[in-house]
């Protein structure tokens, strides 16, 4: 093998890696009270069984809302998310931002009394040899001052959706979405269990960073704490589909 | 100088635009105890620490009942009232030395009959309104 060869192949290998490993993640961590662009890191479309890659062709983005599931890196209760930031919810904190470099078309959810929960991406088309970004706005919200959490990690329901199939069944295959959402009992997370979805039970993650220096923690804390907070399957069932689109 | 008049005409465009951008329209039903309940989160968006949070809303109709905003953050609270439906002119500025953070705004009214207006709100840099306009985001709690 000549060593052109050879490094050709180190660079495919490289290359597969790298989609193999490449989730869907949020680029940057957030700050207490600062509000600031940030972005969807996508790494790869899909990959059908026989190894075809087929490239993202729509995405649906659901950040946590209604009733979200919530829990403590050193096991303690927190009941409401109001103990842990001012705002109580991340709910209306998120915005889209128009941007046409993978989607054509972009729509907006929102609950029901008209804040901003999410956002998807349509009639696109992602090159499978490149990465994508999609662009948001986050204004990252102010901790309660008695809260020991030190992070907040907000945990991003994410649909990379490369084939649209008729209705969730069909929907739900490998080489036809990567579904980065937790595992928590969505007909989504069941149904890519089953079919060995890339991403059941790794959401992206978009930190925020309490400001320690402007808002410390009380003394009682130590180094403080993470607060998780998850979408909850209800959550997840009712507005990761994109409407009139998918699944 | 033609160029600078377009210039400037842009920048005052601009400004405008981002002013116009935080403003809610909204309903008061018939209900006398009807509330709108936001949270205003100020932030630094760049353009600096809030330090403060400025309101003011106008009345548009059509009940000839005056309309109100409280507006609270921790141990400070102010309000208020535009009392002339559908004319042009809102209510006084207000402002609240909050910093950043969470501010909570009530928008009421002093009787029954529906009313539309439209709340203005702007998180500010500098003590009583003043400064720089910086990060601004409105959260919607309560719709009656």
């Amino acid at each position: 093998m000549s060593i052109g060869s050879m490094l050709a192949a180190c660079v495919a290998v490289a290359l597969c890696a790298h989609g193999a490993f490449a989730h869907t993640t949020v680029r940057s961590q957030a700050t207490e009270s600062v509000t600031e662009d940030n972005a969807l890191k996508i790494g790869h479309g899909c990959t059908t069984p026989e190894g075809a890659r087929i490239p993202m062709i729509a995405q649906s983005v659901v950040f946590p809302s209604a009733a979200p599931e919530l829990s403590t890196s050193d096991g303690s209760p927190v009941a409401s998310l109001d103990a842990v930031i001012e705002q109580g919810t991340v709910a209306g904190l998120v915005r889209a931002i128009q941007d046409k470099g993978v989607f054509r078309a972009q729509q907006v959810k929102r609950d029901a009394l008209g804040n901003m929960t999410g956002f998807s991406g349509t009639s696109g088309s992602l090159d499978v040899d490149v990465l994508g970004r999609v662009p948001f706005q986050f204004a990252a919200p102010k901790f309660v001052a008695t809260s020991c959490a030190r992070r907040l990690l907000v945990k991003v329901a994410i649909a990379d959706v490369c084939l649209l199939g008729a209705g969730l069944a069909d929907s739900v295959k490998q080489g036809k979405v990567n579904l980065w959402i937790p595992d928590n009992g969505s007909p989504f997370a069941v149904a890519g269990k089953a079919q060995n979805i890339d991403g059941i039970g790794a959401p992206a993650t978009l930190t925020i960073n309490r400001n320690v220096a402007a808002n410390p923690l009380p003394s009682s804390c130590g180094a403080g704490i993470d607060v998780t907070v998850t979408p909850s399957a209800a959550d997840v069932t009712v507005n990761l589909p994109i409407p009139g689109v998918w699944p | 100088m033609m160029g600078l008049r377009t210039l400037a005409s842009l920048a005052v465009a601009a400004v405008a635009t981002t002013a116009l951008a935080h403003t809610q329209d909204g309903t008061l039903g018939d209900t006398a105890a009807s509330t709108d309940y936001y949270q205003i989160t100020c932030s630094d968006d760049g353009s600096g620490v809030p330090a403060s949070m400025m309101v003011q809303v106008q009345h548009r109709g059509p009940a000839a009942v005056p309309v109100s905003v409280v507006v609270h953050r921790g141990t400070a609270a102010t309000a208020t009232v535009d009392t002339v439906g559908g004319d042009t002119t809102p209510s006084p500025l207000v402002f609240v030395n909050g910093n950043d953070g969470v501010y909570n705004v009530f928008v009421t009214k002093a009787g029954g009959g529906p009313v539309n207006y439209t709340l203005s709100f702007h998180c500010m840099t500098g003590q009583n309104g003043g400064g720089l306009h910086t990060g601004t985001t409105i959260v919607f709690r309560q719709n009656q």
